[in-house]
């Protein structure tokens, strides 16, 4: 068998080696983030704190093998392999941090030293504890007087020398317990356990230390008292009782704290429902939920994730920034670690043959255990949020030194226990805290799977998800340009520093936006997959590039089918008028321009949005695809197409002189069925959001029906729908599916995706061919205007829609302007002549 | 694409440590298991009382093998010392709820267990040494890789 010296010495070295290469991983990460060679210089000092962790564990490594030569040799390495990992965590959160709590580490390190050397049998501590108690209590009490805090309102749990600050209550955490278990424990064995009066000190003692700390607004600290008071009766009387009372005592404090306490009343809310109150009080919680759902199975990487972006998480959730750097695996293979150590103080403390220092040991070990469930569930939103720290992990002079004397005491008397003496004496209560804490530590882990694998897609794209913009500025997105190669939305800058800029402010209502806290729209949104560089490759190659080499995605870029000159011309024809401007062909589907007005810039939206979302006008509505008008007159042709369907006599080359009412009247169903046949409808399904069409019922009654021709009626369609009605016609019957991608960038060259809707047969040729006859005159244009009306609502809309069949593929142009009289035709007819000139 | 892979080989071998780290304390943890285990003899466990000289060196062995055994100077009780300052029954040893308890029978010398003395009953643990009278017995755990020592060494007191 490997003698414990050796085992120690090979779990320090893979310590070691753990420490290595976590801070070359961590002097990589800046180039793999830029994707060339660079240097953070703060993070030398990870190699800093490597180079002291080395040589404090080493040189205690000797001393132990000189002065406890039968200690339990995995002790030593599970503290410092904690210690080491939080070191590699603060270099990476705060290196400045990182560099105070190195020296801290030394310092600590020289005083374990002195304190290994201290007499083994802890007479010092049994003979003097009153005092040591005294001393620490009172020092305790000091910070209610001279204490100072991390803010103006925090609470004042330090005491300041000379710019060293330390913590009274980190000693107050080991010295209690040491205190309690000298009290209960006989000084000799007589198998009869301590007397009932012994308790009285331990209680009094505790309830002063509970009072203090309540006084002093640490919560933490007063929870880890009772739990020691509670853990040290337990183990001293062997009642079952004691520990459900002590689980008694605690809900009844914490009740008690929710009715008087707001800080406990809103820690306790927070953790039963964080998701109410996401960006006030629960903010710390349901960032560090979202930090462990970032780093996923794997994690980002020393280095590679945002675990800043948690408040305090050098401290409180420096398990959460574990998890989001290492993963669900770290942090597993973190827990493992706390809970080897946990239980090999309670193996110690049944070993133990001294009353005392079986107390010792299993109170020590047990707090230990409860500190780091308490932190780490409270981040895990397992339990609600108590500020401790993580033994050994977190930042904090005092709180390192605490949890090295406590591994001292753990140290000297694993050193004691005999090691020929089986252990033949049942310790009941030894045996059922190792089950619990061994079940709270597998429960911690299968919150971390929970958070990190289950749940983590939902986390993950919550838009209080800041990593999305830190992603954003590292990875370029893919530019989107118009038909003709012009630039409509373009990243800009360097790595690490892109923005989006748009050039084409009038395309506005087509290329939408994408800002950081106000989601996307328009293209920007719909294309949001290939703009990233996500779609378009398989799910390995992106998991293999994204979480596990952590490179950025190369965005990939756009062309759409709309005309940015168009669009710009289009706009300054309308001027300040409000309304819509559809260009499309009729063959192909394919989209020219898409003019709403108004309408925002998208490069200042960012700014502007609260604004544009409360204004009236509705800015950010897309009119063309969103907008309802009543169609009025607009609806003619359409009529007069169907009628030789429906045996009504031909009424000849004069759409306004057709009797549709009548015809309406008579043929009840007529109306609905024109409505259906030209999908009016249904939403024209596109890449962008298109107005929800409801139930479309056309009236049967005469004074319904004479509103509806005003455009006053019930019947309203979209600039759009429309559109592609008349694109019919142009297009001998056909409609055709509205296309707004002109081609993609992909692995192999450019692809045009399939639209989301199919051309649709909506008249026969012979109408259509008819119908373009009677509205265009036989020329090579054609065109037809109305007046609607806005819906109930005032103020009317001035139509137009027009087309051109002399090209390849026919051009249809609909206005809507609202606001009539206004000179929709006139404009319509610019853009349609602009649009077929920029054919020739 | 290279210092990604570096990373990725630097992240590998990062996770390789701390499982391998792991991995040695499991075992270290299932030897201490096995170790234990080998400890404790197959069935029920055998404490023995060994008489030692002034010198320390082991004298004789007593098994103890009832769950109630009785120290004295008396011949005919399970641990039977000729010596004067013992009293005919000075002491009781017994078992009960798996543990082994001591317990002074108001004799005239008193009994001493690690030198403090036995005023009520006591729990033995391996390696806890017993004066009875100015006999000293260290109460421990019957090893089973060596034999007992059985004979009476030669006497030079008479026999009473």
């Amino acid at each position: 068998m490997t003698s414990p010296s050796r085992r120690e010495a090979a779990l320090l070295g893979l310590a070691l080696l753990f420490q290595i290469f976590g801070a070359a991983a961590l002097l990589l990460s800046p180039s793999v983030q830029a994707g060339a060679w660079t240097v953070n210089p703060p993070y030398w000092s990870a190699l800093f704190a490597m180079g002291v962790w080395g040589l404090v564990a080493w040189i205690l490594h000797r001393t132990l093998d000189r002065i406890l030569p039968n200690r339990d040799p995995l002790l030593l390495p599970a503290a410092l392999f904690l210690c080491g990992w939080g070191l590699q965590i603060l270099v990476r959160l705060s290196p400045e941090t990182a560099l105070r709590q190195t020296l801290w580490l030394f310092l600590v390190g020289g005083l374990l030293m002195v304190f290994l050397r201290l007499p083994h049998d802890l007479e010092w501590l049994r003979k003097y504890r009153y005092l040591w108690l005294g001393a620490a209590l009172a020092a305790v009490a000091a910070t209610l007087f001279f204490g100072v805090g991390a803010g103006e309102d925090s609470p004042r749990l330090w005491l300041g020398l000379d710019g060293i600050y330390f913590q009274p209550s980190e000693f107050l955490r080991w010295i209690f317990p040491v205190f309690a278990a000298f009290t209960l424990a006989p000084r000799r064995n007589t198998g009869n356990g301590p007397e009932p009066k012994d308790a009285f000190p331990v209680l009094l003692f505790g309830a002063a230390g509970v009072l203090l700390h309540i006084l002093q607004q640490d919560l933490g600290a007063a929870m880890l008292l009772i739990a020691a008071s509670v853990l040290a009766l337990y183990l001293a009387y062997r009642k079952t009782g004691i520990l459900l009372f002590g689980a008694a005592a605690a809900l009844a404090i914490l009740g008690g704290g929710y009715a008087l306490s707001a800080t406990i009343r809103d820690r306790i809310a927070t953790w039963w429902n964080p998701w109410l109150d996401p960006s006030n009080t629960s903010y710390q919680v349901v960032q560090s939920l979202i930090s462990v759902a970032a780093g996923g199975l794997i994690g980002r990487g020393p280095g590679l994730g945002a675990p800043g972006l948690v408040p305090v998480a050098y401290s409180d959730f420096i398990f959460s920034a574990l998890s989001e750097e290492y993963g669900v695996l770290g942090a597993v293979g973190c827990l493992t670690v706390m809970a080897v150590l946990v239980l090999r103080g309670m193996r110690i403390a049944i070993r133990s043959t001294d009353p005392a220092a079986r107390l010792i040991a299993a109170c020590l070990s047990a707090l230990l255990g409860c500190q780091s469930i308490l932190i780490i569930g409270g981040g895990l939103r397992l339990l609600p949020l108590t500020g401790v720290t993580l033994p050994w992990m977190s930042y904090g002079g005092s709180s390192l030194l605490g949890s090295m004397i406590m591994l001292g005491f753990l140290l000297i008397l694993s050193n004691r226990a005999p090691a020929a003496a089986a252990d033949v004496r049942p310790d009941r209560p030894v045996r059922v805290l190792s089950v619990i804490f061994l079940l709270a530590f597998a429960a911690a882990g299968v919150s971390a799977g929970w958070w990190g694998i289950y749940r983590a897609p939902v986390l993950r794209v919550r838009t209080d998800n800041y990593r999305r913009v830190l992603h954003d500025r590292r990875a370029r997105r893919g530019d989107l340009f118009d038909r003709n190669g012009l630039p409509l939305a373009v990243t800009a800058g360097v790595a690490g520093a892109y923005t989006r800029e748009y050039p084409g402010p009038a395309s506005a209502p087509v290329v939408g936006f994408t800002t950081a806290f106000y989601g996307q729209g328009g293209m920007e949104a719909a294309l949001d997959p290939w703009l990233r560089g996500e779609a378009g490759r398989n799910s390995f190659d992106l998991w293999w590039s994204e979480t596990v080499l952590g490179i950025p995605l190369e965005g990939k870029d756009a062309w759409l089918t709309i005309d940015r000159s168009l669009q710009e011309r289009g706009s300054a024809g309308m001027g300040d008028l409000a309304g819509a401007v559809v260009v499309l062909r009729a063959g192909s589907g394919e989209i020219l321009a898409l003019i709403s007005q108004p309408t925002f810039d998208p490069a200042t939206l960012q700014t502007d949005y609260e604004l544009l979302s409360r204004n009236p006008a509705a800015p950010l509505l897309n009119r063309a695809t969103q907008g309802l008008y009543g169609p009025g007159r607009m609806l003619y042709p359409f009529f007069a197409a169907e009628a030789k369907n429906w045996n009504l006599p031909d009424s000849g080359s004069d759409l306004c002189a057709v009797p549709y009412t009548e015809w309406i009247l008579e043929n009840p169903e007529f109306a609905q069925q024109v409505l259906a046949q030209f999908r009016f409808d249904q939403d024209p399904a596109m890449d962008l959001p298109t107005a929800n069409v409801a139930a479309l019922v056309f009236p049967a009654d005469e004074t319904s029906i004479l509103r509806e021709w005003d455009g006053q009626g019930r019947v309203l369609v979209s600039p759009i729908q429309l559109a592609l009605a008349f694109a019919s016609i142009a297009a001998g019957g056909m409609a055709p599916a509205p296309r707004l991608i002109y081609r993609l960038e992909a692995e192999t060259g450019w692809t045009t995706p399939a639209t989301a809707s199919h051309p649709v047969a909506m008249v026969t040729a012979v109408t259509a061919a008819r119908l373009r006859e009677i509205l265009g005159g036989g020329g090579d244009t054609a065109e037809w205007t109305g007046c609607g009306g806005n819906g109930a609502s005032a103020g009317g809309i001035s139509w137009y829609a027009g087309f051109e069949t002399a090209g390849d593929d026919p051009i249809v142009v609909v206005v809507a302007l609202e606001g009539s009289p206004s000179d929709a035709a006139g404009i319509g007819r610019m853009i349609l002549a602009f649009a077929a000139a920029m054919d020739k | 694409m290279s210092v990604s892979l570096l990373m990725l080989a630097a992240r590998i071998a990062l996770a390789a440590c701390l499982y391998a780290f792991l991995a040695l304390v499991l075992v270290t943890l299932w030897r201490d298991v096995r170790a234990a285990a080998a400890m404790r003899p197959a069935g029920a466990t055998l404490f023995s009382l060994r008489r030692l000289r002034e010198d320390g060196t082991p004298e004789r062995d007593y098994a103890l093998q009832k769950d109630s055994c009785f120290i004295g100077r008396s011949p005919s009780i399970e641990v039977s010392l000729a010596d004067e300052t013992v009293s005919v029954v000075h002491a009781r040893l017994w078992k009960e709820n798996g543990r082994w308890w001591l317990e002074d029978l108001d004799s005239r010398n008193g009994t001493l267990l690690n030198q403090i003395p036995v005023s009520k009953k006591t729990v033995l643990c391996a390696g806890d040494r017993i004066r009875a009278g100015r006999i000293l017995l260290e109460f421990r755990l019957e090893d089973s890789s060596q034999p007992p020592i059985k004979e009476i060494p030669p006497e030079t007191d008479a026999p009473a």
